[in-house]
């Protein structure tokens, strides 16, 4: 996975968070939790999708993905995108 | 202008909009006057105000409390009800008090009248500003009576002859609930029993995805006044009515059948962008937005007004409590 898309994921996750005006407790990695922590909502997790879109080259489908699962941390989107297999 | 409440020694009442006549202002003209106490004093004008204006914002009275809001809907309109057949996420903060909506602050709530798309609905709802919000925030109400009569006869025929199909896909994750969230249980049979009482159609995608569909009818005549009223979440339930970027993501990453919400006219034919547009065009023409102040309770017939909330920015708390249910069965829908 090029550490692009990483830094591309990293920059676009520090822009929803300041627009939002949350703050992040602790250290943020790879491991901080986004979406059950509440630091991304809904419409943002849409525009993720259009970043991993974008990624991996092919349409997502949302409807079966578990977002907890597959994309609550850096580290498990960007599995989630070198592993992707529509 | 009000009814009597003019020789009330105790208070001032003006309207926030004289053009609109909503909602009803009253002030109490002394500090330390309790709310719970002056509305069963006056309960009788308070309800002819309510019936004639729709709505009455209390400004400046005493509320001790979460408690105290609670036992004041409960003294003048009985228990009150469960946030079941749930439209938005809210958190119960005290009995059956609940925050009003946990929506995101950036997004718009447009106008709706509180589970008129559930075969039972409030018939009074009471909403508390506990923090307002430091910019924005408001709750935006709308007379329905006036609605309807702003809506062109013939965007309102197909929708009277036909009502509203609501279709709903319960699919839980960050665009929609699970049917454990809007049904409040965990018991599979006790909301199939619900959704059968409530004449709301399952079909199961799998295990735990459903897409229900409820028809109601679109307008009802007011079950006292007897007046002709815009009654439905055909709007605020539609994809055109979602701001446009989550819309345009919404249609790119989900099948229109998939969406966590949509509304078509009652026989499943598309509601078109045009006829959403003419629908938030009349609301808007009738709405009345005031800024809240801590302390403010504001009183709704939820059949005469409609209400919604705009977007904010810093805390923002205001509760909701819900009473006086009335079903779609009880009321007079021919037109």
């Amino acid at each position: 996975m090029p550490g692009h898309f990483r830094t591309k994921l990293a920059d676009f996750i520090d822009s929803k968070i300041k627009d939002s005006g949350k703050s992040i407790t602790g250290e943020f990695n790879d491991n901080t939790p986004l979406i059950t922590s509440g630091l991304l909502e809904s419409l943002h997790l849409l525009e993720l999708a259009l970043l991993v879109e974008e990624e991996v080259r092919v349409p997502l489908d949302l409807t079966t993905l578990d977002f907890i699962k597959e994309w609550d941390t850096i580290d498990r989107i960007l599995n989630f995108a070198k592993n992707y297999k529509p | 202008m009000t009814i009597g409440l003019n020789e009330n020694a105790e208070i001032n009442t003006d309207f926030f909009d004289n053009d609109k006549k909503l909602p009803l202002v009253i002030t109490p003209k002394r500090r330390g006057l309790k709310l719970i106490d002056f509305l069963k004093l006056n309960q009788n004008e308070i309800e002819e105000n309510l019936l004639k204006h729709g709505g009455i914002l209390f400004r400046g009275f005493q509320i001790d409390g979460l408690a105290d809001f609670e036992s004041l809907v409960k003294n003048c309109y009985g228990d009150l009800i469960d946030y079941n057949d749930r439209a938005t996420h809210r958190t119960q903060v005290e009995g059956k008090v609940y925050t009003a909506t946990n929506y995101p602050p950036e997004l718009e709530i447009i106008l709706h009248n509180e589970s008129s798309f559930a075969a039972k609905f409030p018939t009074r709802i009471f909403f508390y500003s506990i923090e307002a919000a430091e910019k924005g925030g408001e709750t935006p109400i709308a007379d329905v009576r006036k609605v309807y009569e702003q809506i062109d006869p013939s965007i309102r025929k197909p929708f009277e002859e036909k009502g509203v199909l609501y279709v709903r896909n319960l699919a839980g994750g960050p665009f929609g609930f699970t049917w454990q969230e809007v049904y409040q249980t965990q018991d599979k049979t006790e909301m199939e029993r619900f959704c059968k009482e409530s004449e709301t159609d399952l079909e199961w995608i799998d295990e735990n995805k459903v897409r229900t569909k409820q028809l109601r009818p679109a307008v009802a005549k007011h079950p006292v006044t007897g007046e002709l009223l815009w009654l439905n979440h055909a709007t605020v339930l539609n994809v055109y009515s979602i701001e446009p970027k989550l819309q345009q993501m919404l249609l790119k990453f989900f099948k229109e059948k998939d969406l966590p919400n949509n509304t078509y006219y009652g026989d499943g034919t598309s509601i078109g962008k045009d006829v959403i547009d003419e629908l938030r065009k009349a609301y808007d023409s009738s709405t009345v937005a005031f800024r809240w102040e801590p302390g403010d309770v504001l009183m709704l017939d939820n059949m005469l007004v409609a209400h919604g909330r705009k977007p904010f920015s810093g805390r923002r708390k205001v509760v909701v409590a819900m009473a006086k249910p009335v079903s779609w069965k009880e009321l007079n829908t021919s037109v």
